[in-house]
């Protein structure tokens, strides 16, 4: 059960047209059947904006990424290590804002909002020390933060945004390696390792990481949509 | 010492893990009424686990008491011992080894039951034997308890009973549970020793 956390790569690529901007063939191949008018799916409107963006670029005009919002069938997970166990979370409610474009990662930015006193790893003993006073400290430090607007290409679909977290009153430099998959619905699935004590997470006694390790494995999968 | 149980005496091994589940059994039951009262902390995070590993090393225990005494059989009551005496010792002694299964049992179940890790020293873990449920864990906690109060009332009348044939009918029931010159019985009268050791 926790592979499936732990291997967020692991995503099904969406079906759907997928555009090949650097070909302006496939652009126009793939767009004859629906173009200028909404086809079932209502992804011609959608299209003609794309290939005014594509107009757009290559008249050298300011770049602009493609916004998105979250949608749904989207997951944000946490695992670590205790007691010889696997043990996940998840962080229910969290909200994804992202601009992104393969072609002009330096237009893109991300933007995610993580409600910390809904976080949850299935067990109530464990919960309720988590979104404490000890971990989370949910009370005072309600939400995480993550920004990004640093994005590197690591090759093929694989991209990694250099960002900062804010968590528990701390922002320190926190990397999300993830791959695309374009689409529609185009697909985020990405991994981060977070050192909790990097954040005050468990201090005290409970720096420990005999008992919590202090790297927590972070997946996330976001399904997106065109913002409105 | 011979490590096999003869007619009259228990054998090493017997005796070792009869006195080794004692000593067990007395720590974990401090600890286990002690451990729920403290506040969250890694420090209860390792006495927990300590609990549990040694819960297991008691059930593992009791498992090759249990065949060793298969095996090597068991010594014959003291002679004349009283037969209500001998039925009520055997149905006790029947009564502690289930318990020293029951218990730690139902510490399995529980601890599965809330979804807690079973890690036995830090050395390997062990698999839940019930799915996730608050209930169950509820109920399996309080019968782990109940089950313990048993095991002590059930305790209790088993070394009264040592007590009394050592003391007041002063033969070999507790002295042969013990390495040979640790303790002996004081008979009543010479002839009576004479006559045990027939």
């Amino acid at each position: 059960m926790s592979e499936a956390y732990l291997n967020p790569s692991v995503v099904p690529a969406k079906a759907g047209i997928q555009f090949d901007l650097a070909s302006p063939e496939s652009v126009k191949t793939k767009m004859d059947p629906g173009f200028g008018r909404d086809d079932e799916h209502g992804h011609g409107q959608r299209y003609f904006k794309k290939l005014c963006a594509l107009l757009l670029l290559s008249a050298s005009l300011p770049a602009l990424a493609a916004d998105y919002t979250q949608a749904a069938g989207s997951s944000l997970t946490f695992a670590g290590k205790y007691q010889g166990e696997v043990f996940t979370g998840r962080f229910p409610g969290f909200s994804t804002k992202l601009s992104f474009d393969p072609k002009q990662l330096a237009a893109s930015k991300l933007d995610v909002t993580i409600p910390l006193a809904t976080a949850t790893t299935g067990n109530s003993d464990y919960d309720g020390e988590m979104r404490g006073a000890a971990f989370f400290n949910s009370a005072k430090f309600a939400q995480a933060r993550y920004t990004s607007t640093t994005f590197r290409s690591l090759g093929g679909n694989q991209y990694a945004a250099d960002g900062a977290l804010s968590l528990h009153g701390v922002s320190k430099p926190v990397t999300l390696t993830f791959t695309w998959t374009p689409g529609a619905k185009p697909v985020l699935a990405g991994k981060a390792t977070v050192k909790r004590l990097d954040f005050g997470v468990g201090g005290g006694e409970w720096a420990d990481t005999d008992t919590i390790p202090n790297e927590i494995a972070v997946s996330t999968k976001v399904v997106l949509q065109p913002a409105k | 010492m011979t490590l096999k149980n003869t007619d009259v005496r228990w054998g090493g091994i017997s005796q070792l893990l009869h006195w080794l589940i004692v000593l067990l059994i007395i720590g974990q039951g401090t600890v286990g009424l002690l451990m729920t009262q403290m506040h969250n902390s890694p420090t209860k995070i390792q006495v927990y686990a300590l609990h549990k590993s040694f819960g297991l090393t008691i059930f593992s225990l009791a498992a090759l008491r249990l065949l060793w005494r298969w095996y090597a059989g068991t010594p014959r009551p003291v002679p004349g011992t009283p037969g209500w005496q001998e039925r009520a010792a055997s149905l006790s002694h029947f009564g502690l080894y289930a318990l020293l299964f029951a218990i730690p049992i139902s510490g399995w179940v529980l601890n599965s039951a809330a979804g807690f890790p079973l890690q036995w020293f830090h050395l390997f873990n062990l698999p839940a034997i019930v799915g996730r449920d608050p209930d169950l864990h509820e109920t399996a906690t309080a019968v782990h308890e109940l089950l313990f109060w048993c095991l002590v009332t059930l305790a209790v009348l088993h070394a009264s009973a040592a007590f009394y044939h050592h003391l007041f009918q002063r033969d070999d029931t507790l002295a042969r549970m013990l390495p040979r010159g640790w303790l002996r019985a004081v008979p009543n009268e010479l002839t009576s020793e004479e006559n045990r050791n027939v």
